[in-house]
């Protein structure tokens, strides 16, 4: 049955295991409306989180519903990828087809209705992808960071409810990414969109929420103000190169800026520290990082 | 929209793209040079003929098909599966298949149609539904077997070979390696015929045998969407079904040929009742003469009597009780007729009754009929300084108007022996008015038919002189002064010496 109040994304213990290895462990998530960072180290599990709402993968044990319907069931998977824009990590297209000629095949695997509709509907996410200019251009013709805006524009098609971008801005310039914030800004006051990235300054930019993953767990739920939160009084600047053991790296005008776990601001003389405002940045490396390690 | 309105759509998407490439021209366009060429081997070309250069082309189709459908089958199982779409990949697998069988069937209807107009309209000669369907099915493997070998190599390597081993293979037909070279080439050239056409006997007239050959196709077609299907990155109970589609379809495709080949093999006769159109075929008499041909040949029942009732004409009507039964035998396969001892008169599908050399070759057997003489197919005999040689002789030219007397009637009389007596009254025959011929036969017919009338004694009746020796076989230097315009040769024309004297 299908519920309309139910959350986009609603998953109760979901566990998805490559033989031994367990990829994702026991995840609660609800999300509903709004745009949801998913950080986490290389092989926390985002990806596999990912293609699990994307129904590309079927969940091992757990329950797992997707826009109120359940992904195991076909008739429901159907109805969930009719309302699903999935952008994978690093998508490989075909070569051959031209930019309109790829997105019209995702709208036809879509089931977008009529020939002029659904032309109008590629030329639209094109549009909003700013490639439209570059639609007769061959998918091998086009760089890294157009590539990956064409599977954005396949992503957008139709307007999803539920929009799940993996690694969405890598290759994009500086310009095209506050173009694509401005983009999935949008798209969030209508869908819920699951961002995966590594970029925290997207997070910080868009995301009302934060789940941080560790070794297939949620480590962290919560908005990205709780989880700067989390980190004040840890980060410091000072002149000396800090001991063994903290997170640290060197600040252009050479001092070194600190991270440390577990100590506050009771210590702040200690070798001419300061403390300062931790940003999402800092907050993210401590928590996978440092609060890891003291697990 | 429904999943099936998005695969139809997919389908047209597909189809639009296949029809777009510029190797489907390429192929369309050999295929239209095959179909002119093959059918200029036939300057009187008959539904059957029509029918094998549909056979041949939808080969041509079937490659061409086949290269045309690697593309998108590499872009659905290299690229397709980053999409996370309703229509899953099989569906999308489905779909390509579905176009592929879409655009090979109107490019076939294109070449058969392109056949059809080359060989002109209203052929004679019939071809069962079955083996009409065959050469669209012989096509539809080529697009099939392309999405299934592209879904196990997920490479271009299917097409990179063969444009490798074109220009190798064309080198050792072509060369002098073709005397010294492996049998390898040869060998693989029979096993790709023997995989397109396994049976020992086929027509498409024969109806159980076209339908064996078009199921046959169909298994193999069977055989590739399996495997297609199979390719797909899945595991479990659909791949293991797909396994096993293909394993079963592969062994009724195996076992069908030799089913059919142990059933049907090369001694096999097939009566009427087998052909298509067989059971309304009855043999028709004209003027004493009986022509059976096979079904949808009764056009050429014309000609043929043109060509033999005038010679016939000049017959005693007590000579009708030995008036040939013209009979047409099939192509490729023996036809079971209950034909009267010593009358058969034998033409094939291949001579047609407008080709000059085969009416000749029709008036000569049909003479010979009459006199008794054994046919090519009964073995030779000695009719050495018998009256009825030089009379066969003058039943198969009298009233020919073929212009110039054929050479070949040479070698039919040179094939029974014929003394020097023989050539001389032969060639005082054609100068001998044919009614008064024909008056001395109705006068003597037994006699003159009888083993033991010589040739002296038909002279006489005619009133012809003889000069030439009439005991033993003519010689070279005879046959040079009688039959100038044929070279005599003994040891290939003459009868072996053991040969019996014809009775």
């Amino acid at each position: 049955m299908t519920d309309p109040n139910a959350p986009a994304v609603h998953a109760r213990g979901v566990t998805r295991s490559y033989g031994t290895r367990t990829a994702l462990d026991a995840v609660d998530l609800d999300l509903g409306p709004g745009v949801t960072g998913l950080l986490g180290r290389n092989g926390a599990g985002k990806t596999t989180l990912l293609r699990c709402l994307a129904t590309d993968l079927e969940a091992s044990r757990g329950e797992l519903r997707l826009l109120g319907r359940d992904p195991r069931r076909a008739p429901e998977r159907t109805e969930i990828r009719r309302r699903l824009g999935y952008l994978p990590q690093n998508p490989e297209f075909y070569p051959h087809f031209t930019a309109f000629g790829l997105v019209d095949y995702v709208a036809v695997l879509k089931e977008m209705g009529g020939r002029r509709e659904r032309h109008d509907e590629v030329r639209r996410s094109l549009d909003r992808v700013g490639l439209y200019d570059r639609r007769h251009s061959r998918v091998r013709r086009l760089s890294g960071g157009m590539r990956q805006r064409l599977g954005l524009a396949c992503a957008l098609l139709g307007d999803p409810e539920l929009l799940l971008l993996d690694e969405p801005t890598i290759g994009l310039d500086p310009e095209q990414r506050i173009r694509f914030r401005s983009l999935v800004s949008e798209m969030a006051t209508r869908s819920t969109v699951v961002l995966s990235t590594h970029q925290i300054e997207d997070v910080a930019a868009l995301c009302r929420r934060v789940v941080c993953l560790d070794r297939g767990r949620v480590v962290f739920d919560g908005t990205p103000g709780d989880l700067v939160e989390r980190a004040k009084g840890r980060v410091w600047v000072q002149r000396e190169r800090p001991r063994e053991g903290v997170t640290t790296w060197r600040l252009a005008d050479g001092r070194y800026r600190v991270l440390t776990p577990g100590e506050t601001g009771s210590s702040a003389a200690e070798g001419g520290r300061v403390g300062v405002e931790p940003t999402l940045e800092d907050a993210y490396l401590l928590l996978t990082g440092v609060e890891r390690n003291a697990r | 929209m429904s999943r099936a309105a998005a695969a139809t759509r997919l389908t047209a998407f597909n189809a639009v793209r296949l029809a777009a490439n510029p190797l489907l021209y390429l192929g369309l366009g050999l295929s239209t040079t095959l179909v002119y060429v093959t059918l200029g081997y036939y300057p009187w070309p008959h539904a059957l003929d029509v029918h094998n250069t549909t056979e041949t082309v939808a080969v041509v189709v079937a490659a061409t098909m086949f290269a045309v459908t690697t593309f998108p089958a590499l872009r659905e199982v290299r690229y397709s599966g980053v999409f996370v779409a309703p229509l899953g990949r099989t569906g999308r697998l489905l779909s390509l298949l579905a176009a592929a069988a879409l655009v090979t069937v109107v490019c076939q209807a294109a070449m058969t149609a392109v056949c059809h107009w080359a060989a002109g309209g209203g052929l004679p000669g019939m071809v069962s539904p079955y083996a009409r369907a065959t050469p669209f099915a012989l096509a539809l493997v080529g697009p099939a077997a392309g999405v299934a070998v592209a879904g196990w190599t997920r490479s271009y390597v299917q097409l990179i070979v063969p444009v490798i081993l074109a220009p190798a293979y064309y080198l050792y037909v072509n060369t002098a390696l073709v005397s010294v070279g492996p049998q390898m080439v040869s060998r693989v050239e029979s096993m790709a015929t023997r995989a397109v056409n396994p049976f020992q006997v086929m027509s498409p007239q024969i109806t159980v045998l076209s339908a064996y050959y078009l199921g046959y196709v169909l298994l193999v077609l069977g055989v590739f969407v399996a495997v297609a299907l199979a390719a797909r990155p899945r595991r479990g109970a659909a791949r293991g079904a797909a396994f096993g589609a293909a394993a079963v379809l592969l062994a009724g495709a195996v076992a069908t040929p030799a089913y059919a080949n142990t059933t049907y093999g090369w001694d096999r006769r097939f009566p009427d009742s087998a052909l298509y159109g067989g059971d309304s075929t009855r043999c028709e008499v004209r003027e004493a003469i009986t022509y059976c041909p096979l079904p949808g040949f009764e056009p050429w029942v014309d000609t043929w009597h043109a060509t033999l009732s005038e010679p016939l004409g000049f017959l005693p009507e007590q000579a009708q009780d030995r008036f040939p039964v013209v009979w047409q035998d099939g192509p490729g396969f023996s036809r079971m007729l209950n034909l009267p001892p010593g009358r058969g008169v034998v033409v094939f599908t291949g001579a047609s009754p407008d080709d000059p050399f085969f009416r000749s070759d029709l008036r000569n057997q049909a003479a010979r009929t009459v006199f008794g003489l054994h046919s090519d197919f009964e073995g030779w005999c000695w009719a050495t300084g018998q009256a009825r040689l030089p009379l066969t002789y003058w039943l198969a030219t009298v009233g020919a108007d073929d212009g110039e007397p054929d050479p070949f009637i040479g070698y039919h009389l040179a094939s029974f022996g014929p003394s020097a007596a023989d050539l001389e009254v032969a060639r005082a025959l054609e100068e001998t008015p044919a009614e008064r011929v024909a008056e001395v036969l109705a006068g003597h017919w037994e006699e003159l038919n009888a083993p033991g009338t010589p040739t002296t004694e038909l002279a006489s009746l005619l009133g012809l002189p003889v000069t030439a020796e009439a005991a033993g076989v003519a010689t070279e230097a005879e046959w040079r002064e009688h039959y100038p315009e044929y070279v005599f040769e003994p040891e290939y024309d003459l009868p072996e010496e053991s040969a019996p004297t014809c009775g």
